[in-house]
């Protein structure tokens, strides 16, 4: 298991990039910037043996400005001289900048980044509350609330792991015959852009003429850099277009399903509770702010830290509600087994609950409040269905053994590992105050059966009044402020939304004259790198439960029972991947990460791997082609903000790009030129055009000229009444309307009787050990629960090497000396003979990682947090033996069926034989559980 | 003349780094002579750091936390300007240490003499660096760059006269004041 030095091999990689550096006869300046950019790809590169800290040592700065020759008091002037001060969008985590700056440029360079200020006029014209007798203003706070990660904004441009120019892997050649076997361990070299557009044109036509359009893969990871509004609008339109839309027949690709990596457990229990499809089945949380701070009394976080995870989707912006929701005296409790930053700023009381125990102890609540009275009778009556089988589970009066247990605090004590009267006091303060939940975007729900705890957020919130003043579900961050009403920005998600093409982003929603996509496989994102790695997939063909397409695009509930089948009757499987982001977002988020390394190694499966790569991180180490995207600030862009209501930014060109870096909208034109097909993508309209059109189908007054000059506009605020998301449906005397077979809130889901049997277990929502966790036999041997945080200074993977986000020593999400922090409670620390900054291997049967061990009480015992989106840095890619220096937690997330087919004992929960098919989160769902880990830990000692 | 003193309410403090991040980007690479050069990179040297104070346990769920921002403590009696030679290290009349640039060069004393653990060596100048108040931001009548950035408005620099009352009804503290340096951060919130 050690760690293999190969400082040695790079030297001589290093020598022999510079033969072909002269070969190629560039200038000695380029050559040294290229040798550099090589370097950096070197250092990165799996095997090569450099250390992180190596790779971000800094570049010797240039020599620093002489002082003035006269002694000056002030700083000159000429120091402060500068090109201009521009808004610009920072990052983006789907579409459109998620925090703006004002952007200082100077001698081509950025100078300075600070938060955006407003004018006087324009913070007047925003929204505000009224609560309390108090006014609350945003306006009063008159500049974008930012991260750290928006601010570093200028270090995110230096990141050294940037890919400067298109590569190409050492051991490939087209053709389909080339060694897969070395992917990820080998090194690149520098090829032009006309010879990467040649190679993945000719490799898409080679695929689709030897496999057919099935055996096409294109996906995407929603989370690299803005450009066009949504970092994807150019390549999901280009995907089209090779799937052959202009062609007399068209073959389509290989769709991806979206749905299982993030919130979506939510899909099923919302799906199978109050019948919401859209958006992971989370409902609206319209005006619950508002709602809050005007009526509630209570604010419960389950699961929850938006101080933390609302950071992609607008910087720190829902801190300052937290803080007045504290002004106004509510009561914040937060239920989680870390003591997260929304917990130690603004809690009350915080309960360390056993991760993956969550249910037991909403159970116990509902318990509590059927034996007190303490639930609304009356709304359960009119406003929900099955109530009565629901109370038989939870009082232990329904069928069978598992039937008879009354569901008590005490009961749930054991499991939760929270006190009873704990669970007592917070079930009758929950049931006599009115009371708000915060469980959207939960820990909870990425556990095993995850589904059964949304279920549960649901139906506490429905016994008491979903819907009435002050008794809402929402994140209690990103969303819920009060929004300018009749002016938002109209289709402005991107380019496809905004109506200035007739092509969608994806086929199912394709419009009129557009066919849909004629391929109808689809692969699950969890199941990606499984077809690849293992023969499972061909004996016999692997099935799951699923609707098509992305988790937006879904329309009635029922379709979550699709059967899928990879590969489908008729259709190849997938030989040619052509990734977008390169792990830019979601780096390796597959469980068990090492098998992605396989199945890009394994012959006879992917021929092609082309992955378009703003840097050098995860996937992008195995691709055959990197195809370098430059970075928002490096081409003009504009989308929505919604930090301080509804605004547009335009972000103009800052810096030149990075290298030979192009725009993904250059990228995918490129290619399609190759392909013949590139008019079908411009539709007689360049960048700038696309740009411009949607903008102007936006409802802002500014013409396109002035709005470029002036770089944004903020939509001003119109008081409206309040309409919290709710309140249409407790306003309903019989409350109905909902897409649930009874039109109402559903304790017992006609959803999931018609399909599993009217007495089938999942019919109500139950409390199962995982596993995964403290009650599964294999805790015995791995006895701490890892969870697997957001980072603070992260958006999934991006920012991991960003320079200024590195030694940043808080909690939750530090890089420190190269290591992802693994806290640990040091009781556990001490069990272990484990200090502050040691280097400690966490390890389990699927895998191995080293992490940087930090000490806190901030987490229980026996859990340990590992912040996920570490980029993944295995000794040997593709060995399941290897140490992954990065941290990447899912190197350690193991399925509920190994990879070797070998399936966990889950028994089938209709009593018949055992599931076939493979899960993840449950054996009725397929899904995201993170959070369900077990493993070991010692200090590491080798080398 | 105006005094200059620091207030940092550690209560609404989210520990969010962006004052550290603001204060990277204001230094690393640009120069601002005559009170500072250019901070040598981004890792290790932490003008303005986030610090993290706990207190409790979680086997009791009694767990508490306390973000403390630290810049520079603009100490009345700074143990850099008594550790520094030819007067690299000097207080001005407003208050606000620094280090010269010049002068500075090889006394990594200073560095040393800081009890606070706010001066870093820049080993690439061979001078001592460390907040210098954002003085340039200053006389140009801007904010410092960690309030500007600060997402929470937890930090308050102004002329300490006017920041007195606010000082005493928050029952403001000084960190660490039995080593008579008589700093001039003041911290809110912290319990007693």
């Amino acid at each position: 298991l050690r760690r293999k030095k190969k400082i040695g091999n790079s030297e001589k990689m290093s020598e022999k990039k510079n033969e072909s550096i002269a070969d190629k006869k560039i200038s000695r300046r380029s050559m040294l910037k290229w040798t550099a950019g090589l370097a950096v790809a070197g250092a990165v590169g799996i095997g090569v043996g450099y250390e992180v800290s190596q790779l971000l040592t800094p570049a010797p700065p240039a020599p620093p400005t002489p002082p003035p020759e006269t002694v000056s008091t002030t700083v000159p002037d000429v120091y402060w001289e500068e090109e201009g001060a521009f808004p610009a969008g920072s990052h983006s985590h789907g579409s459109g900048p998620a925090e703006v700056n004002r952007v200082h440029v100077k001698n081509g360079k950025v100078f300075y980044v600070e938060p955006l200020n407003i004018t006087a006029d324009e913070a007047n014209s925003l929204w505000s509350i009224t609560a309390g007798g108090k006014t609350f203003s945003r306006g009063a706070f008159p500049r974008t609330a930012n991260s750290a990660m928006g601010l570093a904004y200028k270090s995110r441009l230096a990141d050294p792991t940037r890919v400067r120019y298109p590569l190409k892997r050492v051991d490939f050649t087209p053709g389909g015959a080339s060694d897969v076997t070395t992917r990820g361990k080998g090194d690149f070299v520098r090829i032009t852009w006309d010879e990467a557009f040649d190679t993945v044109a000719s490799e898409i036509q080679r695929v689709k003429a030897k496999y057919g359009n099935p055996a096409l893969f294109m996906y995407y990871s929603p989370h690299i850099d803005s450009q066009l509004n949504n970092g994807n609008a150019s390549f999901q339109k280009m995907r089209v277009m090779i799937g052959g839309i202009t062609e007399p027949n068209p073959g389509g690709f290989t769709e991806r399903i979206h749905e299982g990596w993030t919130w979506s457990t939510w899909t099923l229990a919302g799906s199978s509770t109050w019948g919401y499809t859209g958006s992971h089945g989370l409902a609206p949380e319209t005006d619950n702010l508002p709602d809050t701070m005007q009526n509630a009394k209570l604010l419960v976080f389950w699961g929850t830290d938006p101080t933390q995870v609302s950071l992609p989707y607008g910087g720190q912006e829902c801190a300052r509600w937290r803080q007045w929701i504290k002004e106004l005296g509510i009561r914040m409790v937060a239920i989680n087994p870390l003591f997260t930053d929304t917990a130690a700023v603004y809690c009350d009381q915080w309960i360390p609950i056993i991760p993956g125990t969550d249910v037991a102890m909403a159970l116990a609540i509902a318990n509590v409040w059927i034996k007190e009275g303490s639930y609304d009778k009356d709304y359960v009556a009119t406003h929900t269905s099955g109530f009565d089988k629901f109370s038989d589970y939870v009082l232990g009066n329904a069928a069978g053994p598992d039937g008879k247990i009354d569901r008590t605090p005490e009961w749930a004590s054991k499991i939760t590992g929270i006190p009873a009267d704990t669970i007592t006091a917070l079930a009758r303060e929950w049931g006599s105050k009115t009371t708000s939940l915060s469980a959207y975007e939960s820990g909870s729900c990425r556990t095993s059966y995850g589904h059964e705890w949304g279920r549960m957020m649901v139906l506490l919130q429905a016994m008491q009044g979903l819907g009435k003043p002050g008794v809402n579900i929402w994140h209690a961050g990103v969303k819920g402020n009060p929004f300018p009403q009749g002016k938002r920005a109209k289709g402005f998600a991107n380019m496809t939304t905004a109506g200035v093409t007739k092509y969608t982003t994806n086929w199912q929603s394709a419009k009129d004259g557009v066919p849909i996509n004629p391929c109808k496989q689809v692969l699950h994102q969890l199941n990606i790198y499984d077809n690849a790695a293992t023969d499972w997939a061909k004996n016999p063909p692997m099935t799951w439960m699923g609707f098509t397409g992305e988790p937006y695009t879904f329309q009635t509930p029922k379709e979550i029972f699709t059967q899928q089948t990879y590969p489908s009757p008729g259709c190849s499987e997938v030989h040619l991947v052509w990734r977008n982001g390169g792990g830019g977002g979601y780096g390796m988020m597959g469980t068990d990460t090492t098998s992605v390394g396989r199945a890009y190694q394994k012959p006879g499966k992917i021929e092609f791997l082309v992955v378009t790569a703003p840097r050098m991180e995860c996937e992008a180490k195995f691709a055959d082609i990197i195809l370098p995207c430059c970075q928002i600030g490096e081409v003009n862009d504009c989308g929505a903000n919604s930090q301080m209501g509804t605004m547009l930014v335009y972000t103009p060109k800052l810096v030149e790009p990075l290298g030979e870096t192009l725009p993904d909208f250059d990228i995918c034109a490129g290619v399609l030129e190759r392909l013949g097909v590139k008019s079908a993508f411009t539709e007689g309209n360049t960048y700038e055009d696309f740009l411009k059109k949607m903008y102007e189908a936006s409802d802002c007054p500014l013409s396109w000229e002035e709005f470029k000059a002036k770089g944004y506009y903020i939509f001003p605020w119109k008081e409206t009444p309040l309409a919290p998301a709710w309140k249409w449906y407790y306003d309903k005397p019989q409350g109905e309307g909902l897409q649930t077979p009874s039109g109402k809130i559903e304790f017992y889901s006609g959803l999931l009787a018609e399909h599993y049997g009217p007495d089938s277990m999942w019919c109500t929502p139950k409390y199962y050990d995982s596993p995964h966790g403290r009650y599964s036999p294999a805790a015995k041997k791995y006895p701490l629960q890892v969870v697997t945080p957001h980072s603070r200074y992260r958006c999934h993977s991006k920012n991991r090497n960003t320079p200024f986000l590195q030694n940043l020593r808080t909690f939750q999400g530090d890089i420190i000396n190269g290591y992802n922090a693994a806290s640990i409670n040091p009781a556990d620390a001490s069990a272990r003979g484990i200090k502050e900054g040691d280097i400690v291997r966490l390890y389990n049967d699927t895998g191995q990682i080293l992490c940087y061990a930090h000490l806190t009480e901030r987490v229980r015992q026996g859990v340990v947090p590992v912040p996920w989106g570490s980029w993944w840095d295995p000794s040997e890619p593709g060995n399941p033996d290897s140490v992954d220096k990065g941290g990447c937690c899912n190197v350690l997330l193991s399925r509920w069926t190994d990879a070797n087919g070998v399936k966990y004992d889950v028994g089938n929960p209709n009593g018949g034989p055992a599931l076939e098919g493979r899960f993840t989160n449950s054996p009725i769902w397929f899904g995201n559980h993170g959070h369900s880990i077990l493993v070991e830990m010692e200090k590491w000692t080798g080398a | 003349m105006t005094r200059y003193a620091i207030l940092i309410d550690t209560s609404k403090c989210i520990g969010c780094n962006a004052c550290t991040i603001a204060c990277k980007d204001q230094f690393v690479d640009n120069d601002w002579p005559p009170y500072s050069s250019a901070q040598p990179g981004p890792n290790g040297d932490f003008w303005m750091q986030v610090m993290v104070k706990e207190w409790g346990k979680a086997a009791d769920a009694s767990t508490k936390v306390r973000y403390l921002a630290e810049p520079c403590m603009q100490c009345e009696n700074p143990p850099c300007v008594a550790a520094a030679t030819d007067g690299a290290a000097y207080k001005r009349p407003d208050g606000i240490v620094i280090l010269d640039s010049v002068k500075s060069k090889g006394q990594k004393q200073i560095v040393d003499a800081c009890p606070y653990g706010k001066i870093f060596w820049n080993d690439q100048l061979q001078i001592p660096q460390k907040c210098t108040l954002c003085l340039h931001r200053l006389d140009k009548g801007l904010q410092p760059a960690c309030v500007n950035a600060c997402p929470m408005e937890v930090i308050r620099v102004g002329d300490e006269a006017a920041l007195a009352s606010a000082i005493t009804d928050m029952k403001a503290k000084v960190l660490s004041p039995e080593l008579g340096a008589d700093p001039k951060v003041y911290y809110a919130g912290l319990p007693d």
